[in-house]
């Protein structure tokens, strides 16, 4: 198994203030929490856990290293809630194919990628 | 209360063997999705106050839902609840360790009367929505998580951004939020000798393998559970596709291993099946390790047609019923280790006599 494979709060704690990007913790400024829950970065560091939905936006810098690590990724792709409306989320998929086919095209898929490609001309089309 | 059918029986859906496709080798299949309230702390930092809030937020969103499912669900909360109630969800595998640690009034499931349909509220996440199913249906528990999932989204204002999706407590579960996991009975692979091979190959491929209880649990009696790592990046139908072909590619190689066992093997494999339903049938103290050794022989030699006239459902069930907090409630009383051996030798036997007869 992968080192990071263990995801319990002591592993993913050890995983945190190894992984992080010290050179960004250093920049970022000690007393900096998130404004709604008043969550801090090393709070976040001891619990390997976020405090609200807000602190996303508030560390978003210092997350994005350890969420490409994680998920080799920092993106999401996938559902997108309904109530955002059906362009929304069209254009959300849109979105999400063209990222899938620059993949297919880095990894020199090209079959992949024509197939995408032709899957976004389709989904274009519901815009219209 | 329908959901005390939870407590007052061993059966939960996912044990349903008959019902489940791979189900010899894939015992069941779950999916979970995390959600959160916009703003709300997230759960390991709830308040009295806060948590009273978002229950009562969530409870709204599922009282004005015209959704059957959810309409046929109860609420239990976990301060109705005792220690050794929340451990027999934990033991039939519909809540985590961590969850059934709590007896807040603003933490509990909303659950389904077969177990199938179990919301977890305020454990990691505010919502934990989770479909459990027997053998391998991963687009099946999908369906219906997402069914609720979007039902409950209309009432509710979730914690949503459009870079990273779904946004959790846990930088790990961000983005689809979703779990998809397998529970595998490998007592083949195990016997050969080539699980460290084969479960280095699946972390590779972004799956990780744990105990059946969830993260941190050991392995016990060759259950494993197969899960996505990665929820950023790919979307749903990407990783439960992956899943189950990863799946299917393990369940063929025990299946290979297993033909090859049968083979080559057959004495031993006979034999060491007959002894441990023999004992399993006979033995009066049973401890938990052995018990489950013992059981997974016996589950190899049904799986394989050798113990024709004993169910996959009942092995479900008993390794189920043989826990603590089931022989516990069963017996009416708190019991020492001893003790819960005893009446633990006692359970299997009555249950293997049962299917016998």
């Amino acid at each position: 198994m992968s080192p990071n494979s263990c995801l319990c709060p002591i592993c993913l704690a050890v995983f945190f203030v190894s992984n992080y990007n010290l050179q960004d913790m250093k920049s970022f400024s000690q007393n900096a929490s998130c404004p709604n829950c008043g969550t801090t970065l090393s709070d976040i560091s001891n619990t390997g856990r976020l405090g609200c939905s807000q602190c996303y936006t508030a560390f978003e810098k210092e997350l994005e290293p350890t969420l490409r690590r994680v998920h080799g990724d920092s993106r999401h792709i996938g559902k997108v809630p309904a109530r955002g409306g059906e362009k929304v989320m069209i254009k959300k998929k849109i979105e999400g194919l063209k990222y899938q086919l620059q993949k297919a095209i880095a990894a020199e898929e090209y079959e992949k990628a024509a197939e995408i490609r032709d899957q976004i001309k389709d989904v274009e089309k519901q815009l219209d | 209360m329908k959901a005390d059918n939870l407590l007052n029986s061993n059966f939960v859906r996912w044990m349903a063997a008959d019902e489940g496709p791979e189900s010899d080798i894939v015992v069941s299949s779950r999916i979970r999705l995390a959600r959160n309230l916009d703003l709300i702390p997230f759960s390991h930092l709830l308040d009295r106050e806060d948590g009273e809030k978002c229950l009562k937020e969530i409870e709204k969103a599922w009282q004005k839902s015209d959704n059957k499912d959810l309409l046929q669900m109860e609420l239990l909360t976990f301060n109705q609840l005792t220690a050794l109630e929340r451990q027999m969800l934990v033991e039939k595998h519909l809540i985590s360790p961590n969850h059934a640690e709590f007896d807040d009034s603003f933490r509990g499931v909303l659950a389904n009367s077969d177990g199938s349909l179990v919301i977890m509220i305020n454990e990691e996440d505010h919502l934990r929505i989770q479909c459990f199913l027997p053998g391998l249906q991963l687009e099946e528990c999908y369906r219906q998580v997402q069914k609720i999932d979007d039902d409950l989204e209309k009432n509710l204002n979730l914690a949503f951004d459009d870079t990273r999706g779904y946004l959790t407590s846990c930088p790990t579960n961000v983005g689809t939020g979703m779990r998809a996991s397998v529970m595998l009975h490998l007592p083949a692979i195990v016997f050969s000798g080539q699980t460290n091979h084969i479960f280095h190959n699946i972390a590779q491929l972004g799956m990780t393998v744990r105990g059946i209880y969830g993260e941190g649990t050991e392995v016990v009696g060759n259950f494993f559970q197969l899960s996505n790592q990665i929820t950023m990046g790919q979307s749903e139908e990407d990783i439960i596709n992956n899943l189950n072909s990863i799946t299917l590619r393990v369940v063929e190689q025990e299946r290979l291993i297993r033909k090859k066992l049968a083979e080559d093997m057959k004495y031993q494999l006979e034999d060491r099946v007959g002894r441990a339903f023999g004992i399993l049938s006979s033995a009066r103290v049973l401890n938990s390790n052995e018990s489950m050794a013992l059981l997974s022989d016996v589950r190899l030699g049904v799986d394989m047609g050798l113990l024709a006239k004993i169910k996959p459902y009942a092995l479900n069930e008993l390794v189920v019923a043989i826990r603590p907090a089931h022989l516990q409630k069963k017996a009416g009383k708190e019991m020492d280790a001893f003790h819960r051996d005893v009446k633990r030798a006692e359970v299997i036997q009555e249950r293997l006599a049962k299917t016998k007869g």
